[in-house]
């Protein structure tokens, strides 16, 4: 319950109505229609009605205390007095702006009068200017405009709003006019703001000084003025001053709300990383690159809460509550892979992976990166630091790029892994490149490249392989094929009658020997790079240097400008003599050029120093990855010494005519249909000399 | 400075555990012999040897001109740390721990690398037998019980005494002050490491070594006192410009030469206050203040009281002041040794104006590019720089935080104005100064986000504003309405929060006058208001970026704005 004098009225009912039981109940008692009591008791008597007009008029009805008659002519003298309140200010500000003279405002106002004296509703003073065109649509907007009550700001709108209902009104938006307008039997007119928030007492021409402070406190009081009144003694003054006939004398003023802070979290990694579309490096749209899959380290810090502030609420001059603006809490919510510190202010990774913060805000990290579609057009390209699951087909044009890649199908696209690669299906046309064993269902048309073995479910057509382990196709065929494999063949079907012969090469490692060249190639270029480094950080550190030194000179020039200057401003006679102040404008103006290019030439100086930092950055990425690269290449190397080639192909099916077999030293082209055989390379003696040959055996016990 | 960073540890991390190796390069395959580098335990773990590590780390801290004690131990906890971390399923093969008698035999040296070898040892020797226990206290190694477990069962008496026979007969040798430095580094050191401290050292000896420091510095200021007077002289006596500039050049080049040797001594000074803990100033003696006197001169504008009654001028303009930080940065121990003075409140003022003047010429610059009709990337890069240079002042001098409210309040408002201001294009390279303006106005919380999402949420409706004069049927509309949108969502950070919130502010609210809003679409150009409806309600699109009510309530809308065109044809 908040109080309003000594008339109460239950919070529930809303601030909505205060104003118009207040002025209702005024106008009742002003009429003698009611008494205090019988309004309290009416109040209370419909406490939690839903309409409470409604019920008051009908409790009035019921209990005989007010008419039908006397209802109406209380809303219609309500109405009125509302519309000469919001007229008086309309026309006193078209006045001001000089829209209208004060002529045509008083003869409007006393014509609307004259209206309510005779029982008739007034208008609104606008709408008639507007109607007989003394105000032109424009010039109504421009008084109208400030008029209108304050509406909340434009801006973000609170996260506690109900995310279900987009459109439902904010509660309590709609302000409540508070103006009151009365002169009180002690002679002084009382006025209070729009707002409540000030109260204001002027003396009328029946104000007497023998009337006492407390005398005027007490019906400031009995009209509901109850908070913020000031001290007696200003009171006082007030009466014995001979002012504030015209000026108002402020005698009570409220206390502002101080507004809260909303909660806020700031999250530190990308929240949203797909990006609608990337920039290539002519500016043009890229649909392809939508930017890397953010990736963090276990114990990163993740989000931070800033907690809310709450609003202190403030008190109008009828001592009833003012609520600060509502603040919004916003919980920083943790799920799988993230754990919450200091008091659920902070969230930190658990594990390392992809962080993701779904609708209801929770925050989530998943080692695997999974897409639940096809790489594509709607996906762009995936390059993930960890694992990825990828449920549909990876499309022509599109890459993948990540540790352990599993994929539906490939179609055209292109893997590169730095592990396994398992595409469920098989692959028609595309590229893979994996350090590590591939598993696929078939592969038509298509390259791979594995450091490991590469598993064929049903058969390779048309294709070009290169692995550091072996083929495996055991009930599969190999069609129109090129194969080189370090660690031999294992396949059903050789090539059929109708097709390209295939072509295998086998017992040799191309596929680490491309590796070692492709490292020592980067060596290579990042040694040349680093060099070209060092020479531009030693020219750029010479021409900070150089252009440091030319520095200098202006500064001495600024210093000698300065004093000179300094001493022409205290020679005898300086604010007189014209020479003397034309020197000093000169110089003055030559300091704010000599300040100018300083200025640019130490922005220049910053210009190198920063390209200098970039430098030594990329200087100290390279050094990493030459580390890396000598690290890898050693890798590469005793790779290759472990695992030494297996110069031989195991054929269950049949070989066909045709078929190139090249081992590490020799070759052979098939020239018969063979079945379940064994072919390898061996050093064969013919007359006394030894030579690698192709020797091809049956198989039949092996099977 | 750190001689290990983060980056190298791990890469060397990554090596060490063969974190660098392809997974089946490591555990090889059928048919696929794997690389092995290390031995295994008989629980299949590989045995890392701990002297790869011992190795890394000499290494490193042999490249380092000069690290002193408390940094040796620092930089060997945190390779503890980073290495022991998530550390993989490895053991570690100790080797034998070096013994007392070797140790004692040898040189400076060679003592520092065998006790620094035993440390590493030992805490390896309690990683080793921790392995799968819940015990987390030597992710957070205390140093000084783990050298105290190291010395266990040796008596380093005899180490340390003669240590400290080879410091007593080094520093009676007549040598320059600083070259007494590493002797007594490496003595505390080997005392350290050993378990012990190195005795205070003896009165006369100390007063020998600071005598002769102080006389070094005494001669450079001596000069430097003569040359800054003779500078005031010249620029208020030389009348001959030619001269002026002649003899001003030479000064400059001595000053500048004079500089350097301070920075040099300071630098020594620095060594020897955190060896012998003792403060700069009782090393330096008398001098101290009055080369406090002269660097307040030369790089603060703060004249001697004797030549500020002559009344010179004071320097105030930006120009004069970035090319003093530029000299002072220039020479790091004397940069130390202004920030250090500087802290002192009565020494403050100086600094204060000087950042008062660097804030105010930043925001002055931002303002001057939120003036220019478009941003191009050279005028980015000036803000850039302003804002590198300012960083780096706060970094060399580290003034109070609490201090410049005022300032920094008046980047952050140019800083956004420029937001405001900025098109389409130039946003992202706008927006990506965030950080390091958060950085120069220490807005560690980043408030300045609340403002640059209620300004990108302002912004955002002008571009399709723009777009929407252009007469586009609805579906070629979708995707620069899309384009659009998102290039401020994505700086909102979620962006789903910026759709939402637009979607609130432009569509849901009631539309008011003067107030951007989506039904002016309606009345301008239906079709662009139709498309903007379109993409909003395709929920396949949105799914992520609108709640689902979001969605429907577009679709409704626009299910209205087709029936009622449909009713008006």
């Amino acid at each position: 319950m908040w109080s309003l004098g000594y008339l109460r009225i239950p919070q529930q009912y809303g601030n909505l109505l205060l104003k118009t039981i207040y002025m209702l109940e005024k106008l009742a008692l002003q009429k003698k229609f009611i008494t205090k009591a019988q309004c309290s008791q009416a109040l209370e008597a419909c406490r939690g009605a839903d309409n409470l007009d409604l019920a008051l008029k009908n409790y009035f009805e019921k209990e005989n205390i007010l008419t039908d008659k006397q209802m109406k002519a209380l809303l219609a003298t309500y109405s009125a007095l509302k519309i000469i309140q919001k007229s008086q200010v309309f026309g006193n500000s078209a006045v001001d702006l000089g829209f209208a003279s004060k002529e045509q405002f008083l003869q409007e106002m006393a014509r609307q009068k004259k209206k309510i004296a005779e029982n008739r509703q007034p208008e609104f003073i606008g709408k008639i200017w507007v109607q007989d065109q003394t105000l032109t649509q424009e010039q109504y907007q421009e008084i109208i405009q400030p008029l209108r009550k304050v509406q909340p700001a434009q801006g973000p709108a609170r996260a506690s709003k109900p995310l279900a209902d987009p459109g439902a009104e904010q509660p309590g938006a709609e302000q409540i006019d508070y103006s009151l307008t009365r002169e009180l039997a002690c002679g002084v007119m009382l006025e209070v703001d729009v707002s409540g928030m000030t109260a204001f007492i002027r003396k009328t021409g029946k104000f007497k000084d023998t009337v006492t402070a407390a005398e005027i406190m007490e019906q400031l009081e009995d009209n509901g003025i109850v908070y913020g009144l000031v001290e007696p003694f200003e009171v006082e003054k007030f009466i014995a001053s001979s002012e504030f006939r015209t000026r108002p004398f402020r005698i009570a003023k409220g206390t502002d709300p101080v507004p809260g802070k909303n909660a806020r979290i700031e999250y530190f990694f990308d929240t949203d990383p797909l990006k609608a579309v990337g920039i290539d490096e002519d500016g043009n749209m890229d649909f392809k690159d939508r930017g890397p899959i953010p990736w963090v380290k276990k114990g990163c810090l993740l989000a931070k809460k800033f907690p809310m502030t709450e609003a202190s609420e403030g008190r109008n001059v009828f001592d009833q509550v003012i609520p600060g603006p509502a603040v919004a809490d916003r919980p920083l919510k943790s799920g799988t892979g993230v754990v919450c510190a200091s008091g659920g202010l902070e969230a930190y990774a658990q594990i390392s992976g992809t962080p993701s913060l779904d609708q209801s805000g929770k925050i989530q990290i998943r080692g695997t990166f999974t897409v639940p579609t096809d790489v594509s057009f709607e996906t762009g390209n995936i390059n993930y630091n960890g694992d990825i699951v990828i449920k549909g087909t990876l499309k022509a044009g599109f890459k993948a790029m990540g540790h352990v890649i599993h994929v539906g199908t490939v179609d055209g696209g292109k893997i590169h892994a730095t592990g396994d690669v398992t595409v469920s299906n098989g692959m028609i046309s595309g590229n893979v490149y994996a350090r590590g064993n591939v598993s696929i269902g078939f592969v038509q048309n298509a390259t791979i490249y594995c450091l490991g073995n590469l598993f064929v479910d049903k058969e390779i057509l048309d294709s070009r392989i290169i692995t550091s382990g072996a083929v495996m196709i055991k009930t599969g065929e190999i069609i129109s094929s090129d194969i080189t494999c370090n660690k031999g063949l294992f396949a059903q079907h050789l090539g059929t009658e109708k097709s390209v012969p295939n072509i295998v090469t086998f017992g040799v490692d191309t596929f680490t020997d491309r590796e070692l060249k492709s490292i020592s190639n980067q060596i290579e270029h990042i040694m040349e790079r680093q060099e070209k480094i060092h020479e531009e950080l030693d020219s750029l550190s010479k021409e900070i240097f150089r252009r440091t030194a030319n520095t200098l000179r202006l500064v001495h020039e600024i210093d000698h400008a300065r004093q000179e200057n300094f001493l022409l401003s205290k020679s005898p006679g300086a604010s007189s003599a014209r020479g003397l102040k034309s020197q000093i404008q000169v110089n003055k103006r030559l300091l704010v050029r000599l300040d100018k290019e300083l200025n640019q030439m130490l922005d220049r100086i910053e210009e190198k120093k920063s390209q200098r930092e970039k430098f030594k950055v990329e200087a100290a990425q390279l050094e990493n990855t030459l580390e890396k690269l000598r690290s890898e290449q050693g890798n590469f190397t005793q790779w290759k010494q472990h695992n030494p080639g297996v110069a031989q192909a195991v054929v269950s099916g049949r070989v066909i005519p045709g078929t190139m077999i090249n081992g590490p030293d020799v070759s052979m082209e098939i020239l018969e249909i063979r079945n379940n055989v064994k072919i390898f390379q061996t050093r064969v003696t013919t007359g006394g000399d030894t030579a690698s040959g192709i020797d091809i055996v049956d198989n039949t016990n092996r099977k | 400075m750190t001689i290990l960073t983060e980056n190298k540890i791990q890469t060397f991390r990554d090596r060490l555990y063969t974190n660098d190796m392809p997974e089946i390069i490591r555990r090889g395959g059928e048919g696929l012999t794997p690389v092995k580098k290390y031995p295994e335990d008989e629980r299949g773990y590989p045995l890392v040897p701990i002297k790869k590590i011992t190795r890394f780390f000499l290494e490193e801290m042999g490249k380092a001109q000069f690290v002193l004690p408390n940094q040796y131990i620092e930089e060997l906890c945190t390779l503890f740390k980073i290495l022991i971390f998530d550390l993989p399923a490895v053991s570690f093969d100790l080797g034998v721990s070096i013994s007392q008698n070797d140790i004692q035999e040898a040189d400076n040296k060679t003592t520092i690398e065998l006790l620094t070898t035993n440390v590493i040892i030992t805490y390896f020797h309690l990683v080793k037998t921790n392995i799968g226990s819940q015990d987390d206290s030597l992710l957070n190694p205390d140093m000084q019980s783990i050298i105290k477990q190291s010395t266990a069962g040796r008596d380093y008496k005899h180490l340390v005494s003669n240590t400290l026979k080879g410091l007593i007969f080094s520093l009676a040798q007549d040598k320059p002050w600083f070259e007494y430095i590493q002797d007594i580094n490496d003595a505390d050191l080997i005392c350290r490491l050993a378990g012990a401290r190195l005795p205070r050292m003896e009165k006369t000896t100390l007063v020998s070594i600071i005598s002769k420091s102080r006389q070094e510095i005494d001669g450079h200021n001596e000069i430097f006192t003569k040359l800054l007077y003779t500078r005031a002289r010249t620029v208020s006596n030389q009348e001959n410009k030619k001269e002026y500039f002649k003899s001003m050049d030479r000064l400059d080049t001595v000053i500048y030469g004079v500089l350097k040797k301070i920075d040099r001594f300071l630098a020594m000074t620095y060594q020897l206050h955190q060896i012998l803990d003792l403060p700069s100033k009782s090393i330096i003696g008398d001098t101290f203040s009055k080369l406090r006197q002269n660097m307040q001169w030369l790089f603060f504008e703060v004249w001697p009281k004797a030549l500020e009654q002559g009344e010179m001028p004071h320097q105030t303009a930006i120009s004069a002041l970035r090319y003093r930080m530029n000299i002072l940065f220039s020479v790091p121990h004397i940069t130390r040794f202004c920030r250090e003075f500087t802290h002192t409140p009565e020494f403050q003022a100086p600094v204060n104006d000087l950042f008062q003047l660097m804030f105010k010429a930043l925001a002055d610059k931002i303002r001057q590019v939120s003036m220019e009709k478009s941003n191009t990337r050279a005028d980015l890069e000036r803000v850039e720089r302003a804002l590198f240079e300012i960083r780096r002042a706060i970094e060399n001098l580290d003034p109070d935080q609490s201090q410049f409210t005022h300032e920094k309040e008046d980047v952050k408002i140019a800083y956004i104005a420029l937001i405001l201001k900025t098109d389409l294009e130039s946003l992202e390279a706008v927006l990506s100064l965030c950080d390091m303006v958060c950085d120069v106005t220490h807005d560690k919380d980043r408030e300045i986000m609340i403002r640059i999402r209620s300004v990108l949420m302002e912004k955002s409706f002008f571009p399709l504003e723009e777009y929407a004069g252009k007469k586009i049927p609805p579906k070629d509309a979708i995707p620069e309405i899309s384009r659009r949108l998102q290039a401020f969502a994505v700086h909102y950070r979620p962006q789903r929060e910026f759709y939402r919130t637009f979607f609130d502010t432009y569509i849901i609210a009631k539309p008011r006058p003067k107030v951007p809003h989506f039904t002016q679409f309606l009345m301008t150009n239906r079709y662009f208001a139709q498309a903007m409806l379109m993409h909003f309600a395709n929920g396949k699109a949105m799914a992520d970026l609108l709640p689902g009510s979001y969605i429907e309530k577009a679709g409704q809308l626009l299910n209205d704005l087709l029936e009622k065109t449909k009713a008006s044809v």
